[in-house]
C-alpha cells in the first residue's frame, strides 16, 4: 500500500519533503496485466502561444547543436529530445480559445468550435491504449471550472477533462479496501463485482430507451452505453489482476491541502503530473493528455507591482523572468514524467524505450499568432525509430493571392489577410501526426485532413 | 445615414415590420477602411450626434428568422444537469448528500451554452464514474425507513420494494415505472438480495434507480409530449427541480393554455422566492454572475473570497427580485437603482451596511446588473479596468453579437501605462488602425461609461493611472444602422434596456435555455410570439416565458 503521507511528501507538500521522488515500486507497474512491449504517449498540451527566446533553437556551439532555453530542465536528458520547428495548421482557431490543435482538421458548428474528428491523443488511445484498463486520461494541470477539455473522441464528441487532481485520484485509485478484518482482495473482488452487476443491469436500462432513438438522440445512449462498457471492462481486467500487485490501494493528494476547487496553485499542477506518472507506471492507461491552460497561475514570479496571472502576461504584463518560469515549468514537468518512466523497469530496458512525451502549443508561434509556426518538442525515440536533435523544416514564401491551402483552408478572420509574400511552413501538423504514426509501428495509417498531409517527414525518423 | 436611437420596442405602434424592407436605408455600413481617424491625432473619435428621424423599419432577430417558419425542436433525450439531478434526488429520497458539487467538473457544457444544453453526447466514461460515486454516496445516505414505511419490517419483501419503484422509484423517474422497466428493477433486486442479503439489495437497488435512463434523462420522444414530459419540461425550466405536488396535480390538464399559464406564473414566483434554479439561474448564467468566482485577483487589488462570494450572492438576488417583483420589467435588470447589499460589500458600493438585509437604493450612478461588482471586477484586468472585455460583455453576451476573432498577428500587447494618457485614450490605436477599428468601434464605446467604476467595482471620478478626470461618454454603434450616444453608467443602462438587439438576445436566450438548444434554427414562431408578448406587456419577463410555455410548439416535437 502507498501511504498518503509519502504521496504528499514526495509531491513537497509536507515538511522537509524531498520534491517528486520515485513514487512507484517496481512491483507496482505488474498491476493490471500490463504487457511488456505496450507502447505509451503523453500528451503535454499548453496554451496561449510561444516566444522565441524560450523555446529551444537551433545553437551550433550546445550540445546536439540547439539550445534548451527555458527547457533547461531536460539537459540531462537531451539525448532523448527531438525538435520540430515549422508546421501549419490552417484549421486550428488563432486567438487562444485554440481547442482542437490537436485535430488537424475543420471542426464543426457555426464557429467550427467543436472537433470535427478526434483530437491524436484518443486515436491513439483506439490504436496502442485499447488494452489498458482506461484507454486514456485527460487531466488539467490547473483546476478552473472554465477551463474546457482540448481532447475529443470524434465529431461533436468532446472528452471530457478531470479538473481536480483529488477526486480525479480518488476516481483512479479507488479505496477497496475490506472493513471489519476482511481481507483487502476479497473486498475488492467482491465490490468489483457488484459494480460489474450493476453496470450490467444500467446497461439493459438503457438499452431499452436507445431503441426508440435515431440519429444524435441515439448517440447520445450510445455514448452512455460506450463508457458502461469501458468501465466494465476496466473492472474486469482489475478483477483477473493479483490483488498483491494492485495499484488500486495508492492514496491521493489530501483535498485540503491542495485547496479544493479553484485551485490555480503550482501544487495542483505538479499533482496532477503526479497523476500522470502514477497511472502510466502502474500500467492503468498508456495514453495521457495533460491540458496545461490557465486562467490564474498566482505561483508566477512577479516584480514590484507588476500583475499576476497568465493571460494578461502575453499583453504586456509578462516580464522575462515570468515568461521564463512559465516555460522553463513545463520543462521541468516532462523531465518528471521521463525520469519515473525511464526508472521503472520493462522488458530488458525502462518504460520510457515504449514511450513518446509530446509537448505542443494550441497556438502557433505567438499569442495570437496564426497557423504557421508550430514547434513541438518530444521525449523517446519509440525504439530508435525517431531521430533525436533539432528538425529545422523548411519554410516557402507564399503569395496570399494564390491557392495555396496554406491560406485557402483557413477561415478568413484566421488569416494574416493583409501580409504577402511571408515565409510560411511547407509542412503540416497532419504530416507530424501522421509520422509519429510511423513511428508507433502503424505505417501507412494518416491522420488529420488529407488536403494539408503530404506525408511522413522523413527528417524525423531514423 | 445615422438614424436616432428611440426606445421603439416597448412601444406597440413602434414595432415595423418583421422582414426587412428593402427601400428603407437603414445602415450606411461602417467607414471606409482609408477614411479611419488620423493616427497622430490626439482627438478623440467623435461620438455620432443624435439626429431626428423616424424610426428604422427593422427586422426583429436581425432580420435572420422567418417569422413564418413553425420548426418545433426535434425529439430528444436531455441528460439532467447536475443542479437538477441534486433537486430530483433530494425530493425523491431526502437524502443530505452533495449531489451537484461533484458533478461540476465533468458534466460540462460548450463554452457559452447555458448548464442545460443538451447538444452532445454527455455521459463519456469520467462522467459516468463520477455518477457513480454520488450515485454510491446517496444510495450509502438513503434511509430504507424513510422512504417506503414497510421496509422496516419486509426489506425482504418483494411487495414492499415493489412500493419502492411505485413511491420514490416514480419520483426520481418523474412518471411511473413501464412494466419492463419494473420487471427489471425488482429482478436486480431480487438477484442481489439472493448473493448479498436485503440491506445491500435494497442499497443497489438505490443505485440502479440512479443509474437508469429513466432519473438521468428526461425524454421528449412523441410529436405531443406525454403529460409526464410537459410536467417535467416546465418544471426543469421554470424551477431546476421535478414537478412539484400541485404541478403533477394539473399534469393532465398542461394541454390548457390557461392552466398553463397560471403554472408558469405560480413557478416563477416560486422559484424567484425560493431556491432560485430555474429562470433566475438563466438569468444569472445570461449575465455571466458567477465568472467572478473564477477571475485570478492579486492580493494587492483587495477582492477576496469573501468579496467574490458577496458580490455573486448580491448580484443572483437582485435577479431573483426582479423576477418575484409583481411586474417584472425587462427595464428593471438594468436600471433599478435598489438591492440588498451583504455587509462585506457595503463599502465598496458607498453605502451604510443595511440592517438583516433590507433593499436599498444605491447611489445615483450604480445601477442594474452593470452596475454591480460581480460583473465590473470580473470584467476587469488585475489592477486596472478593462474596456475591451467590459464591451465584450456588452456587445457578445448582452446583444448577442458575436465578433470575430482579431487578425491574426495583430499587435496585442496592452499599451503601457505612461502617467499622462487615459485607458481610454490609450486605446486610441484601435480607432486609428483598421484592422482594429471595424469590430473596436463596436466594443470599446460601450464600455467607456463603465470606467467610472474601477476594477473592483468601486467608483470614482479621477482615473489613478494617469491622474485625469474620467471621460464617461460612450455610445452604441452598428445596431441596425442607429447609434445612440450616452453619457456615464445610468444612461449606458438606459440605452441597453431600450435597445431592440438587448430584448431579443435575451428572448432568444431564454429559448435556448428552455429547450437546451443552441445549435440548429429556433421555432422563429415561438419566438416572434414572445417577442410580441414582451412588447404587449411593456417588458414584463414573465409574460414573455408565458408566450413561450402556452405555445404550442413548446409542447411539441417533430
Amino acid at each position: 500500500m502507498y501511504p498518503r503521507r509519502r504521496f504528499l511528501r514526495d509531491l513537497g507538500l509536507a515538511s522537509g519533503a524531498s520534491f517528486l521522488g520515485p513514487l512507484v515500486d517496481p512491483w507496482m507497474r505488474t498491476a493490471w496485466g500490463q504487457s511488456a512491449s505496450a507502447q505509451r504517449l503523453v500528451i503535454y498540451q499548453t496554451s496561449l502561444g510561444t516566444r522565441d527566446q524560450y523555446v529551444p533553437a537551433p545553437d551550433p556551439a550546445s550540445a546536439l547543436g540547439f539550445d534548451l532555453k527555458s527547457f533547461r530542465a531536460l539537459e540531462d536528458v537531451k539525448a532523448d529530445v527531438q525538435v520540430v520547428r515549422n508546421l501549419y495548421n490552417p484549421f486550428n482557431q488563432h486567438l487562444h480559445g485554440n481547442r482542437w490543435a490537436l485535430t488537424s482538421a475543420p471542426g464543426t458548428g457555426e464557429d467550427e468550435e467543436s472537433p470535427g474528428t478526434a483530437t491524436f491523443d484518443r486515436f491513439m488511445a483506439e490504436r496502442v491504449g485499447s488494452a489498458a484498463p482506461v484507454r486514456s486520461l485527460n487531466l488539467a494541470l490547473w483546476d478552473n471550472r472554465r477551463l474546457t477539455t482540448q481532447s475529443a473522441s470524434g465529431a461533436g464528441q468532446p472528452f471530457p477533462v478531470d479538473r481536480e487532481a483529488a477526486s480525479a485520484f480518488a476516481r483512479l485509485f479507488p479505496d477497496e479496501g475490506g472493513t471489519g478484518g476482511e481481507d483487502p482482495s476479497a473486498a475488492r473482488n467482491r465490490r468489483t463485482a457488484q459494480r460489474r452487476r450493476l453496470l450490467d443491469a444500467v446497461r439493459g436500462d438503457v438499452r431499452r430507451l436507445e431503441r426508440r432513438l435515431a440519429g444524435p438522440e441515439k448517440l447520445k445512449l450510445e455514448t452512455y452505453l460506450g463508457s458502461i462498457d469501458a468501465i466494465d471492462g476496466r473492472l474486469q481486467a482489475l478483477a483477473e489482476t493479483p490483488a498483491t500487485a494492485s495499484c488500486s490501494a495508492v492514496e491521493g493528494p489530501d483535498p485540503e491541502t491542495l485547496g479544493g476547487a479553484r485551485d490555480p496553485r503550482r501544487e495542483h499542477a505538479d499533482a496532477m503530473v503526479e497523476l500522470a506518472a502514477l497511472s502510466l507506471t502502474c500500467g492503468l492507461t498508456q495514453v495521457v493528455h495533460l491540458n496545461n491552460r490557465p486562467t490564474g497561475v498566482d505561483w508566477l514570479p512577479t516584480d514590484n507591482d507588476e500583475q499576476t496571472g497568465s493571460h494578461s502576461m502575453w499583453h504586456g504584463d509578462g516580464t522575462d523572468l515570468k515568461h521564463d518560469a512559465w516555460f522553463s515549468l513545463q520543462g521541468q514537468h516532462l523531465r518528471t514524467l521521463w525520469r519515473r518512466l525511464q526508472d521503472t523497469p520493462e522488458g530488458a530496458g525502462s518504460m520510457a524505450d515504449n514511450t513518446l512525451i509530446l509537448w505542443i502549443n494550441s497556438s502557433g508561434g505567438g499569442h495570437h499568432n496564426g497557423f504557421y509556426d508550430y514547434w513541438v518538442l518530444t521525449l523517446g525515440t519509440l525504439g530508435g525509430r525517431l531521430r533525436p536533435g533539432f528538425v529545422d523544416l523548411p519554410r516557402s514564401s507564399v503569395d496570399n493571392a494564390g491557392s495555396d491551402p496554406r491560406y485557402t483552408l483557413a477561415k478568413e478572420n484566421r488569416r494574416p489577410s493583409t501580409r504577402s509574400n511571408r515565409d510560411y511552413s511547407v509542412r503540416s501538423t497532419a504530416d507530424y501526426f501522421t509520422t509519429l504514426n510511423e513511428a508507433f509501428g502503424l505505417p501507412g495509417e494518416t491522420f488529420g485532413d488529407a488536403r494539408i498531409r503530404q506525408g511522413p517527414i522523413q527528417e524525423m525518423l531514423t | 445615414m445615422r438614424v436616432p436611437f428611440l426606445p421603439c420596442l416597448l412601444a406597440a405602434s413602434c414595432v415595423g415590420p418583421l422582414v426587412p424592407d428593402p427601400t428603407v436605408d437603414v445602415d450606411d455600413g461602417p467607414p471606409p477602411a482609408g477614411e479611419a481617424p488620423d493616427p497622430m491625432s490626439p482627438v478623440l473619435p467623435v461620438r455620432p450626434e443624435p439626429v431626428s428621424e423616424a424610426p428604422p423599419a427593422v427586422s426583429a432577430f436581425g432580420g435572420a428568422l422567418d417569422p413564418a417558419a413553425c420548426t418545433p425542436r426535434p425529439v430528444q433525450v436531455r441528460r439532467l444537469t447536475p443542479s437538477e439531478l441534486e433537486s430530483t434526488v433530494k425530493a425523491a429520497l431526502g437524502v443530505d448528500v452533495d449531489v451537484a458539487e461533484p458533478l461540476e467538473g465533468s458534466f460540462q457544457v460548450p463554452p457559452g451554452a447555458f448548464s442545460t444544453f443538451s447538444g452532445v453526447p454527455q455521459m463519456g466514461e469520467t462522467q459516468v464514474e463520477t455518477w457513480m460515486g454520488v450515485a454510491e454516496a446517496v444510495a450509502a445516505a438513503t434511509r430504507p425507513a424513510d422512504i417506503e414505511p414497510c421496509l422496516e419490517t419486509q426489506i425482504d419483501e418483494l411487495g414492499c420494494v415493489g412500493r419502492v419503484l411505485d413511491g420514490a422509484g416514480r419520483a426520481l423517474f418523474r412518471r411511473p415505472l413501464t412494466d419492463s422497466e419494473r420487471d427489471a428493477a425488482l429482478a436486480f433486486w431480487t438477484a442481489e438480495r439472493d448473493l448479498d442479503g436485503p440491506e445491500s439489495a435494497f442499497t443497489r437497488l438505490v443505485e440502479y434507480l440512479l443509474l437508469a435512463s429513466g432519473t438521468l434523462y428526461r425524454t421528449e420522444l412523441e410529436a405531443a409530449l406525454s403529460p409526464s414530459e410537459r410536467a417535467a419540461l416546465l418544471a426543469y425550466f421554470l424551477t431546476g427541480g421535478p414537478p412539484d405536488d400541485a404541478l403533477k396535480s394539473v399534469e393532465e390538464r398542461l394541454t390548457d393554455p390557461a392552466v398553463i399559464a397560471a403554472e408558469t406564473r405560480r413557478l416563477v414566483r416560486a422559484d424567484a422566492t425560493g431556491r432560485g434554479q430555474g429562470l433566475s439561474r438563466m438569468l444569472a448564467e445570461f449575465f455571466h454572475v458567477r465568472d467572478i468566482l473564477d477571475v485570478p485577483k492579486p492580493e494587492a487589488l483587495g477582492f477576496d473570497d469573501a468579496l467574490r462570494a458577496a458580490a455573486v450572492e448580491e448580484s443572483e438576488l437582485f435577479l431573483r427580485e426582479v423576477l418575484a417583483a409583481g411586474q417584472p420589467s425587462f427595464s428593471e435588470l438594468f436600471e433599478s437603482p435598489y438591492t440588498r447589499v451583504p455587509p462585506v460589500l457595503a463599502e465598496l458600493y458607498g453605502v451604510e451596511p443595511s440592517e438583516a438585509g433590507a433593499q436599498v437604493r444605491l447611489p445615483p450612478e450604480r445601477v442594474g446588473i452593470l452596475g454591480k461588482a460581480s460583473f465590473l471586477a470580473a470584467n476587469a484586468r488585475e489592477l486596472e479596468t478593462d474596456i475591451i472585455h467590459r464591451g465584450l460583455y456588452i456587445r457578445e453576451s448582452l446583444l448577442c453579437d458575436p465578433l470575430p476573432d482579431p487578425p491574426a498577428n495583430v499587435d496585442d500587447a496592452f499599451p503601457e501605462i505612461d502617467g499622462t494618457k487615459t485607458h481610454r485614450e490609450r486605446l486610441l490605436q484601435h480607432q486609428s488602425d483598421p484592422s482594429c477599428a471595424a469590430c473596436h468601434t463596436r466594443i470599446d464605446p460601450l464600455a467607456f461609461p463603465l470606467e467610472v467604476f474601477d476594477a473592483r467595482g468601486a467608483y470614482r471620478t479621477i482615473e489613478p493611472e494617469s491622474n485625469r478626470t474620467i471621460d464617461a461618454s460612450g455610445w452604441i454603434e452598428g445596431i441596425r444602422g442607429e447609434d445612440r450616444s450616452f453619457e456615464g453608467p445610468v444612461e449606458l443602462a438606459r440605452a441597453l434596456s431600450v435597445t431592440p438587439e438587448a430584448a431579443e438576445c435575451l428572448i432568444r436566450r431564454t429559448y435556448e435555455f428552455a429547450l437546451g438548444a443552441v445549435e440548429g434554427a429556433p421555432d422563429a414562431c415561438v419566438l416572434y410570439a414572445m417577442r410580441d408578448a414582451f412588447v404587449a406587456s411593456g417588458g414584463d419577463l414573465v409574460e414573455t416565458v408565458v408566450a413561450l410555455t402556452t405555445h404550442p410548439d413548446f409542447f411539441r416535437r417533430r
